[in-house]
Formats: structure tokens, C-alpha cells, sequence
């Protein structure tokens, strides 16, 4: 069986996929529509208070470079873009879902926001907020294992406990693909734009990329490192391994590695915030 | 520093980080001594957490150590031993471990001196 047809079996098994609250639904239309306004889109997102608190919250944070200073979700539609937007609410809500049951899953992808903010402002990247906004959305994939597929789940973290293998290992050997693919799928089903949609398919596998490579890498890299500050838990405890290729493609070796280390363990302490 | 529950924050302590509302938006500055009326109102906002400077209460809990962190850190890098990138990144988050402590400690010294 080729990869598409398993990834189509798995998604048949699917019955319910995460129920997104409806505002989300009618973000994901609106944002399509050629003259729609910030004012618009802050009205929409502002009807539903808890949604909005978060969103302002994520916003403020300081992977998106404006910390504390965004005080309207129309200002945030302003600053940050509708890919943004529609990648921040998107992530509040389906965190929203699984609040209680994957907190660590939640800590590790605002890790990574973090960490894909500090790499890409420190290589001068452009649009360094959608590259957050891509990280905090890697392992959305995980997720709908998670709700959707629960007697799998159970298996990998089952055979992830027993083996000591990593996560993806485990859900290979279950379903034949990964959460990238899962994710993937996902993603395209939620009419997400295609800059957030390839760092979550190659985010490990960057080398197999077809565009927006830089991006893809930033997420790779960030994935390795917030497991390697003990940040979160994607599923398994290892830090895996960077791609050599990738880490010159972008050229980390030419930063100063100790110093962006020691900028990455500060920022980090913010992910305690989103913990009350 | 110190990260203390609400309940345990008394006036007169000092904070070591600003608070953020559940918004993101900035409520108390990094220096402000807190107050009864302060901590009421912090509480009223669904403030739960503050960091403190200084060490004001014993939770008899006592705080990783750098060398301790480090260690921990080095352990998940279990499955890329040898890779001589991976060994490269672990020895700059150690550095980091212990230039954050040395930080760490400068800054409790100077709170210390009158």
C-alpha cells in the first residue's frame, strides 16, 4: 500500500475530528475573501471572549517580537498577518481540546514558537511570525492521533515505553505513516496556507522539502532543541538528531552558538506562563 | 529569584518579574513591592503565580543545581551520542546552563548587599 492510500484508510478511520468552535470555521472562510479588513476578522475573533484572551495571549508572548503591546485582536490582525492569525486561533482552540491530557504536547509546540523565533530573527529571516506560528503547529498531527485515533495512540506509547524509540518510530510501526503526514492532511483539510503547511509535513525529513526550505528547517531544528532543554514532551523523551545539511543550508554555524543558547533558555521561561 | 503561589506572597516583597495578564498585557513592573491591597487585587485578576526576588519562603524543595540540570539535559541526547553536531549543541546549552546560574547567583549576591 503506497503512503497516500494508507494516510486515506487512516482518515476514513477518522469519524470525528476535533470539533473546532464555530468561529474558527467562519475564520477560515472569511480570511479567503479578497477584501476582507483586519476590523473584520478582529470582530469575529473578539465574539468569542475566552478565544480571544488566548489569542491576545499567544500574541503578547514574545516569539512574535511585540511583547505586552498588542491590545485588540484587530491591532494583532494588523501586525501579525491573517496566515497568522488563522494559525494562532486554529492552535488555541485544538489545545483548547486536549488542555488537560496533552499539556506536555502544548508546552513543547510553544517551545518551539519560541525557539523558531529567536533562530529566525537572529539569521534575519522574513516573516519570522509565521515561522512561530508553523512551530506552534509541527505535531498537530499528534493531536488528532490522539482524539481521533485513541485504541493507536495507546499502542505507541505503549511500544515507545517498551522500546525506548522515539515516537515517530512507534507510529510508523502502527500506522505506516507519521504525524507529519497525519498533519499534513490535516492541515489541508482546515484550509491552511501552504507556509504553514510544509514546515508541519517535512519538520522532519527537511532534506525532502520542496519549497519554503528555510522555514521547514527552522521548525526541525526547533523541534530538537526545546526537547534538548527539557522544555514540554513531544511523545518521547530523546532530543533527535539535526540534519547536518540543514543546520549549514541556513547558516547556523556562522552564529554564535553559546550566546543564542543562553537567549533560547531565557525566552523559554515564558512557556511556565501559559501554565495556570 | 523565587516563583511563589499567590498564597504565598506576603507585602513587602519585592517582584523580580513583571506580571502579565491573562491577556499578555503588562499589570506590575519588575521592582514593584507588593502590597495586601496589590495581592487582592492580583488575585481578583486570576493571577497565580509571582516571582520574587530573593529566597523569602522555604518550600524545603531544594532547587536544581546547574550540574544537576546539565546532566539531565545530557541524558536525552542519548540516541545521537556521537554525532559530532549533537555533541556541539549539548555543549552550548551547558554553557548556557551555567551562565544563567553564575547570573543566578551575582544577582542574589547583590540583593543580599545592603
Amino acid at each position: 500500500m503506497s503512503k497516500a492510500e494508507k494516510i486515506k484508510s487512516i482518515t476514513k478511520k477518522i469519524h470525528s475530528l476535533p470539533t473546532l468552535p464555530p468561529v474558527v470555521r467562519k475564520l477560515t472562510t472569511v480570511v479567503e475573501s479578497p477584501d476582507v479588513t483586519a476590523q473584520e476578522v478582529g470582530k469575529l475573533i473578539s465574539a468569542d471572549q475566552v478565544l480571544s484572551a488566548k489569542v491576545l495571549r499567544l500574541v503578547n508572548s514574545p516569539f512574535y517580537g511585540f511583547p505586552g503591546r498588542i491590545s485588540s485582536i484587530s491591532h494583532a490582525v494588523i501586525l501579525l498577518g491573517f496566515n497568522v492569525i488563522k494559525g494562532v486561533v486554529l492552535s488555541a482552540s485544538v489545545f483548547d481540546i486536549m488542555e488537560k491530557s496533552m499539556v506536555g504536547l502544548w508546552e513543547h509546540s510553544l517551545g518551539s514558537a519560541i525557539i523558531s523565533g529567536a533562530i529566525s530573527r537572529k539569521l534575519g529571516l522574513s516573516e519570522p511570525e509565521e515561522i512561530s506560528t508553523a512551530a506552534l503547529l509541527h505535531d498537530i498531527g499528534k493531536v488528532l492521533v490522539r482524539v481521533s485515533l485513541s485504541a493507536d495512540y495507546d499502542r505507541i506509547t505503549r511500544i515507545v515505553e517498551a522500546k525506548g524509540c522515539s515516537f515517530r518510530e512507534a507510529e510508523i510501526e502502527v500506522l505506516g505513516v507519521d504525524h507529519a503526514d497525519i498533519g499534513t492532511w490535516l492541515s489541508e483539510e482546515w484550509g491552511l496556507p501552504e507556509k504553514l503547511i510544509v514546515p508541519v509535513s517535512y519538520h522532519h525529513e527537511p532534506a525532502r522539502a520542496p519549497r519554503l526550505k528555510e522555514r521547514v528547517i527552522v521548525v526541525h531544528i526547533a523541534d530538537s532543541l526545546v526537547r534538548a532543554f527539557g522544555v514540554g514532551y513531544g511523545g518521547d523523551r530523546w532530543v533527535g538528531k539535526i540534519s547536518k545539511e540543514a543546520w549549514e543550508f541556513i547558516g547556523m554555524p556562522q552564529i554564535d552558538l553559546p550566546q543564542i543558547m543562553r537567549k533560547i533558555l531565557a525566552d523559554l521561561e515564558e512557556v511556565d506562563n501559559f501554565r495556570s | 529569584m523565587q516563583k511563589l503561589s499567590i498564597n504565598d506572597i506576603k507585602p513587602g516583597m519585592v517582584l523580580a518579574k513583571p506580571v502579565m495578564s491573562d491577556k499578555g498585557m503588562p499589570l506590575c513592573t519588575e521592582g514593584t513591592e507588593l502590597t495586601d491591597k496589590l495581592i487582592d487585587r492580583l488575585r481578583e485578576m486570576n493571577i497565580s503565580t509571582l516571582t520574587v526576588k530573593g529566597h523569602p519562603v522555604d518550600t524545603g524543595v531544594p532547587d536544581k543545581t546547574a550540574e544537576k540540570k546539565i546532566q539531565e539535559m545530557a541524558a536525552r541526547f542519548a540516541h545521537v551520542e556521537g554525532d559530532p553536531l549533537m555533541e556541539q549543541i549539548r555543549d552550548a546549552i551547558a554553557s548556557a546552563i551555567e551562565a544563567e546560574a553564575r547570573e543566578m547567583e551575582e544577582q542574589e549576591a547583590q540583593e543580599a548587599a545592603p
